[in-house]
C-alpha cells in the first residue's frame, strides 16, 4: 500500500507541475482530467488494500463528477476564447520554481502531521498537501477566469487527496458534500463567465476593476 | 422535532416557491419568514428552559449559545424578509425568494447541527445559495462583487475542510474508527487525548477558512464588496448572521483545540473555559 500510495501521489503531483508548466488550455485541461482519474485510481487502491468500500464508491463519483462532468463543463466555458498564444520570451520558469519551493514547504507544514502518523500512507501526505498548495497558487495568480477555477480545481483534487490518504475516507454526508459544492461552484461559476463575457466581451477578469475591496 | 419543523420550513418555503411567481410568490415568502420567526423563537425558549433539544439521534442539537444563534437569525431573517417585497417592488423578483430562504435553511443547518463535517457542508452552502442574491442587480459591479465572493469564500472554505480532514485524522489515529461520525460533542470529550501538533495545525486551516467566512483579515476582501453590492435585505442578513454564523464555527473549534498559548499545558484538558464548550457542557 506504501508504494502504490507514494507512486500515485507522486503522478498527481507530476501532473499538476505539468499543468504549471504547460499554458495552452486544451492541454492543461487534459492534464487536469489525468489528474482526477489519477485520484480516483488513488481512492480505489487505498479502498481495496484498507477493505474500505466506500471508497470505491467515492472513486466511481470522482471518475463521473471530475473526469466527465465538469471537464465538459470547463471545455463549453473555454469554448468561446481564443487560445492565448504564449508570448515570446514568457516562460513558465519562475513558476515552476515557485511551485519547487511550494512542493518544499508541503513537506515542512505537513511534519506534525507525518511525524504523528503510523499510517502506511503518511508519506504520500505531503505530496498530496503540495497539490494542494501549487493549486492555490495557480488560483491566486491566475489571469482569467479559466485559470482561477482550474487552479481551484487542483486546490481542491490536492485537499481530497490529503483527505484520502489520512483518513481512509471520510463520512459519507461529508464526500457528497464535497462533490456536490466543487459540481455546483464550477455550474455557477459558468454562469458568472458566460455573464462577464456578455458584459466585457472577455473573460479576462483584470477587467473587474472597479471594485476595490 | 422542533428543531426538525425549524429547518423543513425554509426549506420548504424555497422549494415551494422556486416557481411561484407575482402574489402567490410574495404570500408563500411572508408565511415562510414568519413560520420560521415563530420555530427560531421557539426553539430558543425551550432550550433555555432547560435541555438541549436533540433530534437525529444528536445529528441535530440545539445547545443554549446555537439557541441564541438561531434567535438571531430568525429575527434578523424576518426583518430583511420584511424589506424584500417592497425592495423588489421595482424589479423582476426572479429567484429572490427562493435563494433568501435557502440562505437562511443554510445558516440555520450551519448553527443547529452538531456533527462536524455536516457544519462545513452547511457553511458552504450559504455561500452557493447566497452568491447569486449578491448578483441579483446584474450590473457590472455586483457581478463582480458576485464572482470575487464566490472564489475568495470556495477558497477559504476548501481550506477550512483541510482543517476538518487533518481533525478527523487525528481523531482516527488516537481512537480508531469509531470517531467516523465525529460530533461536537464528543470531539470535546476526545479533545485532550488528541496530538496537539495535528490539531494546531488544524486549528490554523480552520480559522483562516471559517474566518473568511467571518470576514477576518487576510480573507476579507470580498467582504465591502459583496455587502455594498447585495440588496439590501441580503446585505442585512449578511452583516447581521453570516458573520456570526462564520465566526460561531471558528470558535467552536477553539474550544476543542484551545491553541491559547498560556497556559500552554492545559491545552484542551480545560475545554470548559471557552464560550463554546461551557454552553455545551
Amino acid at each position: 500500500m506504501t508504494t502504490a500510495s507514494n507512486l500515485l501521489a507522486f503522478l498527481g503531483l507530476l501532473i499538476t507541475l505539468l499543468i504549471v508548466w504547460r499554458q495552452s488550455w486544451p492541454a492543461r485541461l487534459r492534464l487536469f482530467v489525468a489528474q482526477s482519474l489519477l485520484l480516483a485510481a488513488l481512492a480505489s487502491t487505498v479502498g481495496v488494500l484498507a477493505q474500505r468500500r466506500g471508497l470505491l464508491l467515492v472513486a466511481a463519483v470522482v471518475v463521473v463528477v471530475k473526469g466527465l462532468i465538469i471537464p465538459r463543463v470547463l471545455a463549453r466555458i473555454g469554448a468561446g476564447t481564443a487560445v492565448r498564444p504564449v508570448a515570446p520570451g514568457r516562460s513558465s520558469g519562475i513558476t515552476l520554481l515557485v511551485a519547487g519551493g511550494l512542493v518544499v514547504a508541503a513537506y515542512v507544514i505537513m511534519l506534525p502531521v507525518t511525524s504523528a502518523a503510523e499510517l502506511p500512507t503518511e508519506r504520500a501526505i505531503p505530496l498530496a498537501f503540495a497539490m494542494a498548495l501549487i493549486g492555490l497558487a495557480l488560483c491566486v495568480t491566475g489571469r482569467d477566469a479559466l485559470g482561477h477555477i482550474l487552479g481551484f480545481l487542483v486546490f481542491e483534487n490536492g485537499i481530497f487527496g490529503v483527505a484520502i490518504l489520512a483518513t481512509y475516507g471520510l463520512p459519507g454526508i461529508v464526500e457528497a458534500g464535497v462533490f456536490l459544492d466543487v459540481l455546483v461552484i464550477v455550474l455557477i461559476m459558468e454562469a458568472v463567465v458566460v455573464q462577464v463575457r456578455r458584459e466585457h466581451d472577455s473573460i479576462d477578469v483584470d477587467r473587474l476593476r472597479e471594485l476595490r475591496g | 422535532m422542533m428543531l426538525v419543523a425549524l429547518l423543513v420550513i425554509p426549506l420548504a418555503g424555497a422549494v415551494l416557491s422556486w416557481r411561484a411567481v407575482g402574489r402567490l410568490a410574495t404570500t408563500l415568502h411572508t408565511v415562510t419568514a414568519v413560520l420560521t420567526l415563530v420555530g427560531a423563537l421557539a426553539v430558543a425558549v425551550t432550550v433555555n428552559r432547560g435541555e438541549p433539544l436533540v433530534a437525529f439521534d444528536g445529528f441535530l442539537r440545539a445547545d443554549a449559545l446555537s439557541a441564541w444563534m438561531i434567535a438571531l437569525i430568525g429575527i434578523v431573517g424576518a426583518l430583511a424578509a420584511s424589506e424584500a417585497p417592497r425592495y423588489l417592488a421595482h424589479t423582476a423578483p426572479g429567484r429572490f425568494y427562493p435563494l433568501f430562504h435557502l440562505f437562511v435553511f443554510t445558516m440555520l443547518l450551519a448553527v443547529s447541527t452538531d456533527d462536524v463535517g455536516l457544519m462545513w457542508v452547511a457553511v458552504e452552502g450559504t455561500t452557493l445559495a447566497s452568491v447569486f442574491l449578491v448578483n441579483f442587480d446584474r450590473t457590472r459591479a455586483s457581478l463582480e462583487a458576485s464572482y470575487k465572493y464566490l472564489l475568495i469564500c470556495s477558497v477559504g472554505i476548501a481550506i477550512a475542510f483541510l482543517g476538518t480532514v487533518l481533525v478527523y485524522f487525528a481523531g482516527i489515529e488516537q481512537f480508531g474508527d469509531e470517531v467516523h461520525d465525529l460530533r461536537w460533542t464528543t470531539l470535546l470529550l476526545l479533545a485532550p487525548g488528541l496530538s496537539p501538533r495535528v490539531i494546531e495545525l488544524a486549528f490554523v486551516f480552520v480559522v483562516v477558512g471559517y474566518g473568511t467566512k467571518a470576514g477576518l483579515a487576510p480573507m476579507h476582501t470580498w467582504l465591502p464588496d459583496a455587502h455594498s453590492e447585495a440588496p439590501a435585505p441580503v446585505s442585512a442578513l449578511m452583516s447581521g448572521v453570516l458573520l456570526s454564523v462564520g465566526s460561531r464555527a471558528a470558535s467552536c473549534w477553539h474550544s476543542a483545540s484551545c491553541p491559547s498559548p498560556w497556559p500552554p499545558r492545559s491545552c484542551g484538558r480545560h475545554p470548559t473555559t471557552s464560550a463554546c464548550s461551557r454552553t455545551r457542557a
